[in-house]
C-alpha cells in the first residue's frame, strides 16, 4: 500500500494512495502510518480522497493509528467517500475524529519539503 | 479439510423451517451474483469486486451498492478469520435481488467452525466515550452487519455454516432502468413452489440445490454433521 507523505508546517498530510483499506492491508496500513508519524509532527491528516472502500479491519486500523499517536497529537481525516463516511457514521466514530470535507486548500497548494 | 461440494443434495436442510414475514410468497427475483472464494483478504476483496460490479450492471443505486458491499464484506471476512480461524477455507457467496422490493439478498455458507454457542453475535457497539487508551480497535463487524441488514438467518448444519441477509433500498433510493437483458425472473423461491411464510431469502437457499448453483448446500463431510 503506497502512503504519499508531506509535511506541511505543523501538519504531515498522508494521502491513501489506494481504493481499499481492508483486511487485506489493513495492518500494512497500520505499520507504514506508525512509520510516518515517528516525526515531530502534532498534526497529522489522512487524505483519504482515493479510497473507496474501509471495512472494519481498516477503520481499526485508523483508530490504532490515533491512538500510537497519543494524546498530545492529533489524527485528522479529509476527503471520505460515501461508502467510508458511512462506515465512520454508523460506527460513530465521525465523533471521535475531526472530518474535513476536502484537504484544506493551504496544504494541497504547499509544495513538498 | 474435505472441502467437496457438489450440487446440494439437502435442500430441505438448507430451506430451513425459520423464515421472516417481511415478504411475501412468491416474490421473484434474479440471481446476480454467484460464486466460491478462497478465505483469504484478497480473494474477499475480488468476490466484492464481483458484487459491485454485477449490482452496478443491474441497476442498483450506488448508495445500496455500498450497504451491501460493506455488510457482505465483514461476514466474509468474520468467515475468513473466525470460522476458518486464518486458514484457507471455500466460501460461497451469493446475492440477489428481489424484483418487488428491490432489496438485495445475500447468503453465504463456509465449513469452518460455528458460531459459538450456534447463535449470532450481539453487534454491539463499542463504547466510545472513553479515553483515547480505550477507543475499540475491533469489534464493528457485526455491528456493521447488524446495522445494515435484516432477516438475518444463521444456520449450521451439516458442517457448513450458512448466513443470510437482505439489505433494503432507503426511501427515494431507485434503481435505474433495469437491462430488458437481465435474465428471466426467478421465483423467490427457486424452481419450486412458493411456500408461504418462508423468508425470501429462501429463494437463494432453494437456488443452492439447483445445478450449477454456488451457495447450495455443500454435501456434508464424513461424519461431521452436527
Amino acid at each position: 500500500m503506497q502512503l504519499l507523505a508531506t509535511p506541511a508546517g505543523d501538519t504531515l498530510l498522508v494521502r491513501v494512495d489506494a481504493a481499499r483499506i481492508d483486511a487485506a492491508v489493513a495492518i500494512d496500513f497500520k505499520e507504514r502510518m506508525r512509520a510516518l508519524a515517528e516525526g515531530p509532527w502534532p498534526v497529522v491528516l489522512l487524505d483519504l480522497g482515493k479510497v473507496d472502500f474501509l471495512d472494519s479491519s481498516g477503520l481499526g486500523a485508523v483508530v490504532a493509528v490515533l491512538k500510537h499517536l497519543g494524546p498530545g497529537r492529533r489524527l485528522e481525516l479529509a476527503a471520505l467517500g460515501p461508502t467510508v463516511a458511512k462506515v465512520f457514521r454508523l460506527t460513530r466514530m465521525d465523533g471521535v475524529f475531526t472530518i474535513h470535507s476536502a484537504v484544506p486548500e493551504a496544504l494541497r497548494l504547499r509544495p513538498a519539503v | 479439510m474435505n472441502t467437496r461440494a457438489g450440487p446440494g443434495q439437502d435442500a430441505a436442510t438448507f430451506n430451513g423451517r425459520r423464515g421472516g414475514a417481511s415478504v411475501r410468497a412468491g416474490e421473484r427475483s434474479a440471481r446476480l451474483v454467484y460464486t466460491v472464494l478462497a478465505s483469504e483478504g484478497l480473494a474477499v476483496r475480488a468476490g466484492l469486486r464481483t458484487v459491485t460490479e454485477a449490482l452496478a450492471a443491474a441497476g442498483v443505486p450506488e448508495g445500496l451498492c455500498g450497504r451491501v458491499e460493506i455488510a457482505v464484506a465483514e461476514a466474509l471476512n468474520n468467515v475468513a478469520e473466525h470460522a476458518y480461524d486464518g486458514a484457507m477455507g471455500p466460501i460461497w457467496l451469493q446475492v440477489g435481488r428481489c424484483r418487488r422490493s428491490g432489496d438485495i439478498l445475500c447468503c453465504i455458507a463456509d465449513r469452518g467452525r460455528p458460531m459459538p454457542d450456534a447463535g449470532l453475535p450481539a453487534g454491539v457497539l463499542p463504547a466510545l466515550d472513553t479515553v483515547l487508551t480505550g477507543l475499540p480497535e475491533g469489534g464493528f463487524g457485526w455491528f456493521l452487519l447488524r446495522a445494515l441488514g435484516r432477516g438475518i438467518r444463521y444456520r449450521r448444519a451439516g458442517g457448513v455454516n450458512r448466513l443470510r441477509f437482505r439489505i433494503s433500498p432507503e426511501p427515494g433510493e431507485v434503481a435505474s432502468v433495469v437491462s430488458t437483458a437481465e435474465p428471466a425472473p426467478q421465483s423467490c423461491h427457486g424452481s419450486t413452489k412458493p411456500v408461504p411464510g418462508r423468508d425470501a431469502n429462501d429463494h437463494l437457499v432453494a437456488a443452492m440445490a439447483s445445478p450449477g448453483a454456488v451457495c447450495h448446500s455443500p454435501h456434508p463431510a464424513r461424519g461431521t454433521g452436527d
